[in-house]
């Protein structure tokens, strides 16, 4: 019963599937099934039947990594939708007023040599960010899989079918082979003069490759499953198979890899607007806020750098704690 | 070997000694006690069979012994072995014996062996490893005797092959070679043919006796299924519950069982050799098939009326052509040769019986199935379903006719869609026909009830289901929507013996009670044996033999048909030792004894 791959999912297989448990090691064939199934009670109730969600839920929450990227993400969310309401500086307003630069009960980080308030920058800044890194994530996961599952669907089926999937393998070598960069400061200015929003697609176009690729090859391998084989017997269309069977097989992967994609995102826009080819005025970004450092001022680049830091370490924890609960070779399944 | 039949006192020391082993895992559920006080002894050159079902602990137990358990099992007990403990050992003392005194045979022939490196590679790995002084070359000319012994043919170019070239009893060869390698005193099996077909499971317990005979190694052999035990061990003890149930020599087990467990346990084997006994229920989850909603076409009465040969032709094959073309070359590719996976094959189903087609793995069955279910025109010959021929059909019939032919799995785990109540898994055939909510509703619940389940259980996902009930969900759902033809594809083979019991008694229920015609594809005789009522022997892309199950069993006349006979494990100790089926080079093997 127990190859060697096996052995590390003893304790796996134990928690989902076997019917012995403490105290009450009787499996579906004791006498008194028939009994139970009268009254209603399924033999498997009495193992505290456990939805795999339920027990994604727990072991995400077990790990203390998950609870710290929650907080810090969670406190930096707060702080983005309700600081920029009740601070009274804009990130461009001109204070003539003050008097120092320093940070001051008034500019509670500190103003730049212009005059621009540090703290008002840094909390539009974190907005903007996570915006942009939310939609890039989110725009490049629905590319990644309208791309990744046809290809991986239609690449068995066929001659048709194998041309298809070769043009779309071709096409996502051809974007891995584009100089990105160079195109992102081409046309990241002049999007910009249409909406600061724009940098969402064009960040997405150049950072669903990889993820097709991978998606590709876990469909072409759900493919093969007998479910899936099934469902094509029974006459399903093709289109119902992949949104039925295939992509809730693989969305536990797409959420991982959607949330490290925010922080990638993040540092991906931070990186342009740093060296000016991403969010201009009169938009703010963390990375605008950078590139306005002053060196002998620390408070106008100190806090953007630790509210960037925060948010990507955060995200990544989070990302990496749910790696850890669907993994079950990774330790959290230990109790 | 029957010395050892003698009790424990009688005898000289143990060779291994477990006694009161607990072995108990964490889990979300609390925690699991996967072997509760479990004591036993192998003598040397002794075999010990330990029988139970999946989640039994038998596995587990055996894992404790070489201390290959994963680091959350907590164990309790004492395990002593040529006199030593074994519980209480780091690591790396452990390694030193496995392989060298103690070996392990897998179930997966495939996982177990390394696919990246030769199979010579491997088997000389094992002596490297504890005989680093013995020079290469005699290493190489040791690995080709232990491979010539196991009963590789052509031991020099295969030991330069990978395992993926190795069919799966070879590769299960390989691992005996590997096994018996540093002549080992004790050889722990775990489920060795339980991914094998009949006949290679026959010639691997034969090579494994041999190869335990010539060495006089202790075995433990731990399997589900008490019918390959019972020319092989000596004693045997049986688990259920991460409990003993009963231990004793080999022939008081399987003549005088003591507990019912046992007895059922015997039951649940399909008997080749006592054809008026069925495969008894284990689970005893026969049930009442209620009748079918009224818009069914299911009915068995106006069917069973009619004799056989005047009812309708359900599926007609004639002459059916599946030929793969061998293909070499990366850049420019060229038809080195052709694969004739299916070789003219006919065959005629009509409705409410049962045909077999019987073969072992690679003989086209698989092949045939599919090109069945595909509903396309073949590539040559013709299928014909309910009188209509598959190459005339429009979409829109094609669509229709998906839900006169379904189709059973063999891996209830794979072919149920996790992520899929059962409910919806059972509605989806019915989608696809377009019928209404209330129909289907009302469906679900027949199925449910007819297959031994409740409606209630139309919320859970299939992950709560045993085995057995996962596959009597196939069955349903291949029921959906009043197929003409149900397809059985190896239906039992990932089942142990006592599920397979019960799901086969489902599927005859079925037959008799609503009508149903099925293709069952098996590697086993003794499975069809009770169901089928006629059988067609497939070797090599073609029918060998065909006719009434009962004429095939009683009088076999092709010379294949035997060998697949003969290759059905019989659970009785007296017949089994009188059987040898595989006449293995028993003087290659002594003397590979000599030049140890």
């Amino acid at each position: 019963m127990t190859t060697p791959g096996d052995l590390r999912g003893v304790t796996e297989a134990a928690a989902t599937a076997e019917p012995l448990v403490a105290d009450d090691p009787v499996p579906e064939l004791d006498a008194s099934t028939e009994a139970a199934l009268q009254a209603g009670i399924d033999p498997a109730e009495r193992i505290a039947s456990m939805s795999r969600t339920e027990l994604l839920r727990r072991r995400f929450l077990r790990n203390p990594m998950a609870w710290a990227g929650m907080v810090i993400f969670g406190i930096l969310v707060v702080l983005a939708i309700v600081m920029p309401m009740i601070y009274p500086h804009e990130p461009y307003s001109l204070d003539l007023r003050a008097d120092v630069n320093t940070p001051t009960a008034d500019h509670w980080f500190g103003l730049t040599n212009n005059g621009w308030d540090t703290f008002s920058r840094c909390m539009h800044g974190l907005r903007v960010s996570l915006v942009i890194g939310i939609g890039t994530a989110v725009l490049t996961s629905i590319i990644a899989i309208l791309v990744g599952t046809v290809a991986g669907y239609v690449g068995g089926k066929g001659k048709l079918g194998a041309l298809v999937d070769s043009g779309l393998v071709n096409l996502i070598n051809l974007f891995l082979v584009i100089p990105s960069l160079l195109l992102l400061m081409l046309f990241g200015p002049i999007l910009q003069q249409a909406s600061w929003l724009w940098m969402i697609p064009l960040l997405a176009i150049f950072s669903w490759m990889l993820t097709a690729r991978v998606l590709r090859a876990m469909t072409q391998q759900l493919v093969r499953t007998e479910y899936v084989e099934a469902a094509r017997f029974m006459g399903v269309n093709p289109v119902v198979i992949v949104v039925r069977h295939i992509i809730p097989n693989i969305a536990s992967w797409i959420i991982i890899d959607t949330t490290l994609g925010v922080s990638a995102a993040v540092l991906g826009e931070t990186g342009l607007s740093f060296i000016g080819f991403g969010i201009e005025r009169p938009q703010v970004s963390l990375g605008t806020v950078l590139s306005n450092y002053e060196l002998a001022n620390p408070w106008t680049w100190v806090p953007a750098a630790v509210i960037l830091a925060a948010l990507v370490i955060s995200i990544n924890l989070m990302g990496e704690a749910l790696r850890d609960a669907l993994d079950p070779t990774s330790g959290s399944s230990r109790v | 070997m029957t010395q050892n039949h003698l009790s424990a006192t009688a005898s000289p020391a143990p060779l291994l000694s477990v006694r009161d082993l607990s072995v108990t895992f964490p889990s979300e559920a609390g925690i699991v006690r996967a072997v509760q006080n479990l004591s036993y002894d192998v003598h040397p050159g002794e075999a010990l069979a330990i029988v139970g079902e999946s989640g039994s602990g038998k596995s587990v137990s055996s894992l404790a012994v070489m201390g290959l358990l994963p680091r959350s099992a907590s164990i309790s007990g004492a395990v002593t072995f040529a006199g030593e403990d074994m519980l209480h050992r780091s690591d790396r003392e452990l390694s030193a014996l496995r392989g060298e005194r103690i070996s392990m045979i897998f179930q997966d022939p495939l996982s177990a062996l390394t696919p990246v490196f030769t199979v010579g590679d491997q088997v000389g790995e094992v002596i490297r490893i504890h005989h680093p002084e013995i020079p290469q070359d005699k290493v190489r000319a040791r690995t080709l005797e232990l491979l010539e012994a196991v009963g590789i043919p052509e031991p020099q170019r295969r030991a330069k092959q990978y395992p993926h070239e190795f069919s799966g009893g070879m590769r299960q060869r390989a691992v005996i070679a590997m096994a018996i390698a540093n002549e080992p005193e004790l050889i722990i099996a775990d489920e060795p043919t339980t991914a094998l077909d009949v006949t290679i499971q026959a010639q691997v317990m034969e090579l494994l006796k041999v190869a335990q005979d010539m060495l006089s190694a202790a075995t433990i052999l731990i399997t589900h299924d008490l019918g390959v035990v019972a020319g092989f061990a000596d004693r045997v003890l049986v688990m259920q519950n991460a409990r003993e149930v009963e231990s004793g020599p080999v022939d008081d087990v399987f003549y005088r069982p003591q507990q019912d467990y046992t007895k059922r346990l015997l039951a649940a084997i399909p008997r080749i050799d006592a054809p008026e006994v069925p495969p008894e229920d284990l689970l005893d989850e026969g049930v009442d098939i209620p009748a079918p909603p009224e818009d069914s076409e299911l009915a068995a009465e106006p069917i069973t009326a009619i004799p056989v040969d005047e009812r309708p032709v359900v599926l007609e094959v004639r002459d059916l052509e599946r030929v793969y073309p061998i293909v070499k070359g990366a850049v420019v590719r060229r038809k080195v040769g052709e694969q004739r996976a299916v070789d003219g094959l006919s065959m005629t189903i009509r409705q409410g019986e049962c045909v077999a087609l019987v073969g072992e793995s690679g003989c086209g069955k698989t092949t045939t199935l599919m090109e069945i279910m595909q509903l396309r025109r073949p590539q040559g010959g013709s299928i014909g379903i309910g009188g209509k021929d598959t190459s005339t059909l429009t979409r829109a019939e094609r669509a229709a006719m998906r839900s006169d032919v379904t189709m059973v799995f063999q891996d209830p785990m794979a072919s149920l869609d996790p992520r899929m109540p059962i409910g919806d898994i059972l509605r989806e055939p019915m989608r696809v026909q377009k019928y209404t909510a209330d129909r289907m509703d009302e469906r679900v619940d027949w199925l449910l009830r007819t297959v031994g389940l409740l409606p209630e259980h139309a919320m859970r996902y299939p992950t709560e289901f045993s085995g057995g009930q996962r596959q009597r969900i196939g069955v349903a759902r291949a029921l959906a929507c009043d197929p003409k033809l149900i397809v059985l594809d190896e239906p039992t083979s990932a089942l142990d013996v006592t599920i397979q019991a019960g799901v086969l008694t489902l599927l005859q229920e079925l037959k008799e009670t609503l009508g149903v015609s099925y293709l069952f594809v098996s590697h086993d005789l003794s499975v069809v044996h009770h169901i089928s009522d006629r059988i067609n022997v497939m070797h090599k892309g073609r029918i060998v033999e065909s006719g009434p199950t009962a004429e095939v069993f009683a009088d076999p006349q092709h010379e294949y048909t035997r060998q697949l006979l003969q290759a059905v494990p019989i659970p009785d100790p007296e017949v089994e030792r009188t059987r040898r089926r595989v006449k293995l080079e028993e003087s290659s093997l002594a003397a590979l004894a000599d030049s140890a």
